[in-house]
C-alpha cells in the first residue's frame, strides 16, 4: 500500500464518518419519538451500527492512521451519543409533560373518605369526669364491685335506708323475679359498701355505671341512666374537703370559674347531706328556661358518709370519716352540650353521635 | 306542701323578711322551695269611683265620655262599654296603674291615651282586667259594676280609695315546699315556722295549745253519761299495740256540718285543699297546722255498723292488723274515695265492734263517712307508727295526706292537745257539744267517763318515751365540718330548733361538750351526734364552710386491664368507622320478636313492676337493641350504619342469697355494620353479603390483634351447632375462639430482666368456649326488619377476652430484627370445599418450624377449571432465620416437610388434597 493510497484511505474513512454524522444529525432532527431515537441509536451506535462498521474498517488503515481515525470515530460516536441523549431528554420531558397534563385532576373533588366512628357523648363525659377525679387521686373502680342487678342489702339496707321508710320511695325501684329482695340498682352507691368490704382504708374511688328507675319516659327521664359515685374515706376527712373537691371538679368540668351553691338535703347514707347547684351556665344566674328561672342548676348530691354505713363495714366512725357524692352523667352531658332531650342518648341517631367527634 | 306566708306569720313573732329571702334560706337549709306563687290581687293603682255624667263622644258613635267622681277630684275618660250607667260604682284605674291585659293575661301599666281625638286619662275596669273573675261574679259583659257588693251610701266616703283596701282583699305568697323523707315535722306549718325562726333569729308566738282546755275531768262532762259506763257509747281497746301507739277520740253531738267560715276556708284552700264543711275543714286545718292527722267518724253510722255485729255497749273501737285478725280480710272495704279495696295481712284497720271503719292513718271508710246529715261525730287523734302505716298504705295501694305524715313520723306528744283544739274549734265554729273523750295506749283502755279513772292520769304513747340526751363534742363538730362554729351560735341554733341544751360540766376534752335533748317532734330523725352536727351546719349555713382539699394526697392507681381493653376496643372500632352507641339494657318482648331473637328463660332476669311493656327483661345480647338502632337510623335517612356498643348482658346463674343476686353481668362488645363505609365515585354496586362479612371479620381481626391475639391465634369456624345462632345466615356465620398463648417461665424471666430472648413457639391452646360470634343477619330477619342491605353483626364477650389476655400478659421487650433475608415460597393446592382455610392454616402451623414466619392466602379459585365440589387455594409462605441466610435448599427442605405434614394430617382426618 502506497502512502498516497494510505492517505486516501484515511480521507475516505473521515469522509465516511462525516457522512454518517450528517446523516445521523439529519435523522435526529427529523425524529420525534423515543422509538425513532432508539432506532437511530441502534442504526448508528449499535453493535451492528454504522459507526461500528466504520470502526471495523480501521484495521485497513496504516498503524499511524488508525489512532487518528479511531479518535475521530470515537469523537463522532460521543457527539452522536450526546445528541441522542439530549434529544431523548427533550422528548422525555415532552412526554412527561404530556403525561402530567393528561393526568391532571380536579383537586377539589372529594377525597376518598376513611370515615371515623364517633364516641358516644355519655362515654365522653364519663371519661372527662373520671380524668378529673383521677388527677385528684381517685381511682376508677372495676366493674366487679358494681353489679346492676343488686340485692336490697347493698342498694338500701347497708346504705342506712331503714326498712319501711319513705326514703325508699325516693327512687322508683324496679324489683326482679329473681327474688323479692333482688332489684335493679337505683343508684351507684351500692359500690360504696361493696368496695369498702374488700379494700383496706384509705379508699378514694369513683365508680361510673348504669342505674334504673321505674319512671314514665319523657324528655327528662328515662327508665335507666348513668351515674358516677365518688367515695373518700380516711382519717380527718372534713365537710370542707367535700366542698373543695366538688368545687374543683365543677370548675374543671365546665371549664370556667363557675359559682357553686351547697344546700342541705337528705340522703340516708350521708350526714350531713348536700345538694350541689351550679349557677346556670346558660344565663349566668339571671334566670332562663333551662334553669326554670331559678338561676341555679341542680348538679349532684353529696355528703359525709353516714356513720351507720361505715359501721356496716366495720369501720370505726369515730376515727375515720368519709365523703361521698353522686352525679347524673346524662344531666352533666345535657348541660355540657346543651342537649334538651334525654332520649337522644338512647336513640343513637348517627347525625347526633357524629357531633361528638373531637380530639 | 303549700305554705301560706300569711298563715306562717301567725306562728312567728316579728318576721319581717321578704318572701324571696325566706325562700332562699329554706332552700339552703334543706327545705327545697319548688315554686313561689303570689295569690290575691295583682293590680295596683285602682280606686273606687262613681259615674256622675255620661256624654256622647264627638267623633265616635259607640264611645262615650264618662265623668267619674273620685272623691277629691273627678276625671273624664272615654269608655266603650255598653253597660255604663249613671250613678254606678266602678273600679277606676288611674294613670300609671297596673292592670291585666285581658288578651294575654299579662300585667301592663296604664298610660295617657287619646282615643279618637279626645284625651283620656284612666280607665274603667272590667273584672277580668283586675283578675278577680274567680272571686266575684257578674252576669253582664263590660265594666264591673260594684253596686251588687257595695252600698252607695255607706261607701261614699271611700270614693277615690284604693280598691284593695275597700274590698278587703289580701295578698298572700304561697311557697310549694318538698320536705325530705326524714322530716315529718316539716309537714306542718308549726315545723316550718320553727325552721324560719332558727334561720331568721325570731321566736315562735305562744302556742295556741296554751289556751286549749285541759283534758276534761269527769265533772266537766255531761253528768248523766258520766256515771254509767254502759251509756258511754264508745270505748277504745287496742288489741295490736304494734300498729297503734296511742289512740284518743272525742265523742261530740249537735255538730253543725255546714260551709266553713271564710278564715277557715281561706287557710285550707291556700294549702291546696278543697273547703268541704266545718268538720272536714277543721280536721284538715289542724293537720296542716300541727301535722297531726285527725279523722272524724259519723257516730251514728259507727253505732249502726257495730250493731250489725254485736249489740254490746259501749261500742268498742280497736286498731287491728290483718296479721292478728285474718277475719278482716274476708271482704273488700269501700274507702272514702269510693274505691273497693281488698285488705291484706299488712293492712291495719280501725274497727268498731270488729267491723272495719277506717284504714288506720290512711283513709276512712264509706260506712262511717261524715255527710251533711251528720249530727254526732267521733273524732280520732292517734299515733300510728311509721313502718306499719307505710306497709298498710302500700297493702291497699293508697297514699293520703294522713299516711304521708304517719309514714314520716308525727309527734305523738301532741295527739291529745290537737284533739282538744279540735273540740274547741268544733264548739266555736260548728256548735258541737263534747260528750266524752276516750284514750288508750294499748295497755289499758281508759274512758274519762269511767268513774274508776282519774282524769289527769297520764297515758304515755309507746313512742313517746323520751330518748337519752345526746352528747355533742365541739371537737367533733369542728373536725367533721372543717370550721369552728362559736359556742353561743350552736346553743342558739339548737334551742331555736326546739332542742334542750346544757353544757356538760366535766369532760376530757379541752373544748366544751353539750348535752342535748331532742324534742319529740324531731325524735324520728335526730338521734346521734352527727345528726346534731347537720342541724347546726344547715342553719349556720353551708356557705360558711370553706373550700379545702384533703390533707393527705393519693395517687390514682393505673387503669385496670379491663379499662385498657375497653379503651383499645373503642379506639379500634372508631378508627374503622364504627360509632359508639348506648342502648337500653331493659327491653321488652316486642323488640325480641321483631329481631327474631329469644331469651334463655331459665337465665332471664325479669322485672316485676315495670310501668311499660317495653321495659320488662334484662337483655342477654346487645344485638336486638343494636338492630333497632340500625333500623331507626335508616328511618332517619342515614344510609350506612356502622355501630358498636360496649355493654353488659345479664344472666341468672345461681341462687340469690341475702347479699348476692346470683346474676352474672359480663361486658360484651357487639357491632352491626350495614352498607359500605364509603362508596368510591362511579361505583354503584352494593356490597354482597360475603363482602360485608369479610369487612366485619377484618375489623374484628384487627381489634383482636391490637389486643394481643394475632390473626393466627384467632379461630373463626362455622358454628358447631348453627341452631345456637338462629338470627344469622347459616352459611355466613362463625364462632370465634382464641388460642391463648401462655408464656413459659423462661420467657417471663427474660422479660423481667429486660433481656432480648429468642421467641419460642408459645404453647397454644384453643379455648373450648367461643368468645363470640360473627355473621350476616338471616335474610328472613333482614326482610322482617325491612332492611334493604345485608347487615354484618358480631358479639364478643369482653370479660372472657380480658381473662384470656390476663393469662398471657407479658411486658414488651424489644426483639432484635433479623439481619438475614426472608424467602418466599408459594403452595397451591386443590381441596374440597368443606375443608376450611382455618384448618389448612392450623395444620401447616402445626409443623414445628421456627423459621416459618407467616402463611398468607393470596388466591382462591372456584369454577370450571377445578373439579366440582373443590376449590384451588394458593398460599405464600415466608421463611426467615434469625441466625443465618436460608439457602434455597434449606427452604425447599422445610417446604416439603410442611407440605407432606399437611397432606398427612388432613388425610388422617379423611380429607384428600392435591398440590398443583
Amino acid at each position: 500500500m502506497t502512502d498516497a493510497s494510505a492517505g486516501t484511505a484515511l480521507k475516505t474513512i473521515h469522509q465516511k464518518l462525516e457522512d454518517i454524522k450528517q446523516q445521523a444529525e439529519s435523522a435526529l432532527s427529523q425524529s420525534n419519538t423515543l422509538d425513532d431515537l432508539e432506532k437511530i441509536r441502534i442504526d448508528y451506535l449499535g453493535r451492528k451500527g454504522k459507526i461500528t462498521a466504520v470502526m471495523r474498517d480501521l484495521k485497513l488503515l496504516s498503524p499511524e492512521d488508525r489512532p487518528v481515525a479511531g479518535a475521530r470515530a470515537n469523537a463522532i460516536q460521543a457527539e452522536l451519543s450526546g445528541l441522542i441523549e439530549k434529544k431523548q431528554f427533550a422528548l422525555n420531558k415532552e412526554a412527561l409533560n404530556e403525561k402530567l397534563q393528561a393526568e391532571t385532576i380536579d383537586v377539589s373533588m372529594p377525597g376518598s373518605p376513611l370515615p371515623l366512628g364517633s364516641e358516644h357523648p355519655l362515654v365522653l363525659v364519663t371519661q372527662d369526669i373520671c380524668t378529673i377525679f383521677e388527677k385528684m387521686g381517685f381511682s376508677v373502680i372495676e366493674d366487679d364491685f358494681c353489679p346492676e342487678v343488686e340485692t336490697n342489702y347493698y342498694n338500701f339496707d347497708a346504705l342506712n335506708f331503714p326498712e319501711h321508710h319513705p326514703a325508699r320511695d325516693m327512687q322508683d325501684t324496679y324489683y326482679t323475679t329473681v327474688g323479692d329482695h333482688v332489684l335493679l340498682r337505683s343508684q351507684t352507691s351500692n359500690a360504696q359498701v361493696r368496695y369498702m368490704e374488700k379494700h383496706p382504708l384509705p379508699v378514694q374511688v369513683v365508680s361510673p355505671g348504669r342505674v334504673y328507675r321505674n319512671e314514665e319516659v319523657n324528655s327528662r327521664k328515662f327508665v335507666l341512666f348513668h351515674q358516677l359515685e365518688g367515695l373518700l374515706v380516711d382519717r380527718g376527712i372534713r365537710f370542707s374537703d367535700l366542698k373543695g373537691i366538688l368545687h374543683a371538679f365543677l370548675e374543671q368540668f365546665f371549664g370556667t370559674t363557675c359559682k357553686t351553691r351547697f344546700r342541705n338535703s337528705f340522703f340516708p347514707f350521708t350526714e350531713p347531706s348536700a345538694e350541689v347547684d351550679v349557677q346556670c351556665i346558660f344565663c349566668k344566674g339571671s334566670g332562663c328556661s333551662v334553669c326554670g328561672h331559678l338561676g341555679w342548676l341542680e348538679i349532684l348530691g353529696a355528703g359525709m358518709v353516714d356513720p351507720n354505713v361505715l359501721q356496716a363495714v366495720k369501720i370505726d366512725s369515730d376515727v375515720y370519716t368519709g365523703l361521698a357524692f353522686g352525679m347524673g352523667i346524662e344531666r352533666l352531658a345535657m348541660l355540657k352540650y346543651a342537649i334538651n332531650d334525654i332520649r337522644l342518648f338512647f336513640n343513637n341517631d348517627l347525625r347526633f353521635l357524629n357531633q361528638f367527634k373531637r380530639l | 306542701m303549700r305554705v301560706s306566708l300569711n298563715w306562717l306569720s301567725e306562728f312567728i313573732d316579728g318576721l319581717t323578711a321578704p318572701a324571696s329571702e325566706i325562700t332562699a334560706a329554706l332552700t339552703r337549709s334543706g327545705l327545697e322551695v319548688e315554686a313561689v306563687e303570689t295569690i290575691g290581687p295583682q293590680f295596683r293603682g285602682v280606686v273606687l269611683g262613681q259615674i256622675t255624667a255620661i256624654e256622647p263622644h264627638p267623633n265616635a258613635d259607640k264611645l262615650r265620655l264618662v265623668t267619674v267622681n273620685l272623691g277629691k277630684e273627678t276625671s273624664t275618660v272615654v269608655c266603650g262599654a255598653a253597660n255604663v250607667r249613671d250613678g254606678i260604682l266602678i273600679a277606676f284605674a288611674t294613670e300609671g296603674a297596673q292592670v291585666i291585659n285581658s288578651k294575654d293575661g299579662q300585667l301592663f301599666t296604664l298610660g295617657k291615651a287619646t282615643i279618637r281625638g279626645v284625651a283620656s286619662s284612666g280607665m274603667i275596669c272590667a273584672l277580668s282586667e283586675l283578675g278577680l273573675g274567680d272571686r266575684y261574679h257578674q252576669e253582664e259583659n263590660g265594666i264591673w259594676v260594684l253596686d251588687t257588693i257595695l252600698d252607695k251610701q255607706q261607701h261614699h266616703g271611700a270614693l277615690g280609695h284604693d280598691l284593695i283596701g275597700v274590698l278587703g282583699l289580701s295578698a298572700d305568697t304561697i311557697l310549694t315546699v318538698a320536705p325530705t323523707a326524714n322530716r315529718g315535722d316539716l309537714m306542718a306549718m308549726i315545723g316550718i315556722a320553727r325552721e324560719v325562726c332558727a334561720l331568721f333569729n325570731c321566736h315562735l308566738k305562744p302556742s295556741v295549745f296554751e289556751s286549749v282546755p285541759e283534758w276534761p275531768e269527769k265533772s266537766t262532762l255531761l253528768p248523766a253519761r258520766s256515771e254509767n259506763p254502759a251509756n258511754a257509747d264508745f270505748s277504745v281497746a287496742l288489741s295490736s299495740p304494734d300498729v297503734c301507739g296511742y289512740y284518743a277520740a272525742a265523742y261530740l253531738k249537735n255538730v253543725a256540718v255546714k260551709p266553713s267560715p271564710a278564715w277557715l276556708a281561706e287557710r285550707v284552700t291556700a294549702a291546696g285543699m278543697r273547703s268541704i264543711n266545718t268538720v272536714v275543714d277543721i280536721t284538715n286545718y289542724l293537720m296542716l297546722a300541727y301535722g297531726q292527722p285527725l279523722h272524724a267518724f259519723d257516730a251514728d253510722k259507727l253505732r249502726a255498723v257495730a250493731a250489725s255485729k254485736s249489740s254490746a255497749m259501749p261500742v268498742v273501737l280497736d286498731v287491728c292488723s290483718g296479721h292478728d285478725h285474718p277475719d278482716l280480710l274476708a271482704e273488700p272495704v269501700i274507702t272514702l274515695d269510693d274505691q273497693a279495696r281488698q285488705l291484706s295481712a299488712d293492712s291495719v284497720a280501725v274497727t268498731a265492734a270488729e267491723v272495719p271503719v277506717a284504714l288506720a292513718g290512711v283513709m276512712g271508710l264509706a260506712n262511717s263517712e261524715v255527710d251533711d246529715n251528720t249530727t254526732a261525730i267521733v273524732l280520732e287523734s292517734a299515733f300510728f307508727p311509721p313502718a306499719t302505716t307505710r306497709q298498710s298504705a302500700k297493702s291497699v295501694g293508697l297514699r293520703s295526706e294522713a299516711s304521708a305524715r304517719f309514714e314520716r313520723g308525727i309527734d305523738p306528744s301532741q295527739c291529745k292537745a290537737v284533739l282538744m283544739r279540735a273540740i274547741q274549734l268544733l264548739s266555736s265554729e260548728a256548735d258541737a257539744t263534747l260528750i266524752t273523750v276516750i284514750e288508750s295506749s294499748g295497755k289499758t283502755s281508759k274512758s274519762q267517763t269511767e268513774s274508776t279513772v282519774k282524769a289527769q292520769e297520764a297515758i304515755t304513747p309507746v313512742a313517746m318515751t323520751a330518748a337519752a340526751p345526746i352528747s355533742l363534742r365541739f371537737s367533733r363538730l369542728n373536725a367533721v365540718l372543717g370550721l369552728t362554729v362559736p359556742e353561743e351560735t350552736v346553743k342558739n341554733i339548737l334551742s331555736q330548733l326546739g332542742f334542750g341544751v346544757s353544757v356538760l360540766p366535766e369532760t376530757d376534752s379541752d373544748l366544751p361538750v353539750l348535752s342535748v335533748t331532742v324534742p319529740p317532734f324531731r325524735a324520728q330523725d335526730v338521734c346521734r351526734e352527727i345528726d346534731l352536727i347537720e342541724e347546726i351546719i344547715r342553719i349556720y349555713g353551708y356557705d360558711a364552710v370553706p373550700f379545702t382539699l384533703p390533707k393527705q394526697t393519693a395517687f390514682a392507681s393505673k387503669p385496670s386491664l379491663s379499662a385498657s381493653v375497653h379503651q383499645t376496643i373503642a379506639r379500634v372500632m372508631q378508627t374503622y368507622g364504627l360509632s359508639a352507641v348506648v342502648t337500653p339494657s331493659l327491653i321488652g318482648d316486642d323488640l325480641l320478636k321483631k329481631t327474631g331473637t329469644t331469651l334463655n328463660d331459665a337465665h332471664c332476669v325479669s322485672v316485676q313492676n315495670s310501668h311499660s311493656a317495653e321495659h320488662t327483661k334484662m337483655r342477654q345480647s346487645l344485638l336486638p337493641t343494636l338492630l333497632e338502632v340500625v333500623q331507626y337510623n335508616l328511618a332517619q335517612g342515614n344510609s350506612s350504619v356502622w355501630i358498636y356498643e360496649l355493654g353488659r348482658v345479664y344472666f341468672k346463674v345461681g341462687k340469690a342469697s341475702k347479699t348476692q343476686a346470683g346474676v352474672s353481668e359480663p361486658l360484651m362488645l357487639a357491632g352491626a355494620m350495614m352498607g359500605q363505609a364509603h362508596q368510591p365515585l362511579g361505583t354503584k354496586t352494593q356490597w354482597t353479603s360475603s363482602q360485608c362479612y369479610f369487612q366485619a371479620k377484618g375489623v374484628i381481626e384487627t381489634m383482636l390483634s391490637r389486643l394481643g391475639f394475632s390473626v393466627a391465634r384467632c379461630q373463626f369456624n362455622a358454628p358447631e351447632n348453627p341452631d345456637d345462632l338462629p338470627m344469622l345466615h347459616p352459611g355466613q356465620c362463625a364462632e370465634i375462639r382464641l388460642h391463648t398463648a401462655v408464656p413459659d417461665k423462661k420467657t417471663m424471666q427474660h422479660a423481667a430482666e429486660k433481656k432480648p430472648y429468642v421467641e419460642k413457639k408459645l404453647e397454644k391452646k384453643p379455648e373450648k368456649k367461643p368468645v363470640g360470634f360473627l355473621g350476616i343477619i338471616h335474610p328472613a330477619i333482614q326482610q322482617q326488619l325491612k332492611l334493604k342491605q345485608p347487615v354484618a353483626v358480631f358479639e364478643l364477650n369482653v370479660a372472657l377476652l380480658t381473662k384470656a389476655l390476663k393469662k398471657q400478659l407479658q411486658p414488651i421487650v424489644y426483639q432484635p430484627l433479623s439481619s438475614y433475608p426472608s424467602v418466599q415460597r408459594d403452595v397451591a393446592l386443590l381441596a374440597p370445599l368443606s375443608l376450611s382455610h382455618q384448618s389448612i392454616i392450623q395444620a401447616m402451623s402445626a409443623v414445628n418450624d421456627d423459621t416459618l414466619k407467616s402463611i398468607s392466602l393470596f388466591d382462591e379459585y372456584r369454577g370450571d377449571q377445578v373439579a366440582a365440589g373443590h376449590r384451588s387455594l394458593a398460599y405464600r409462605l415466608s421463611f426467615q432465620s434469625s441466625s443465618k441466610t436460608l439457602t434455597d435448599s434449606d427452604v425447599d427442605t422445610r417446604l416439603s416437610a410442611i407440605k407432606s405434614q399437611l397432606k398427612q394430617s388432613l388425610e388422617a382426618q379423611g380429607i384428600q388434597i392435591a398440590y398443583r
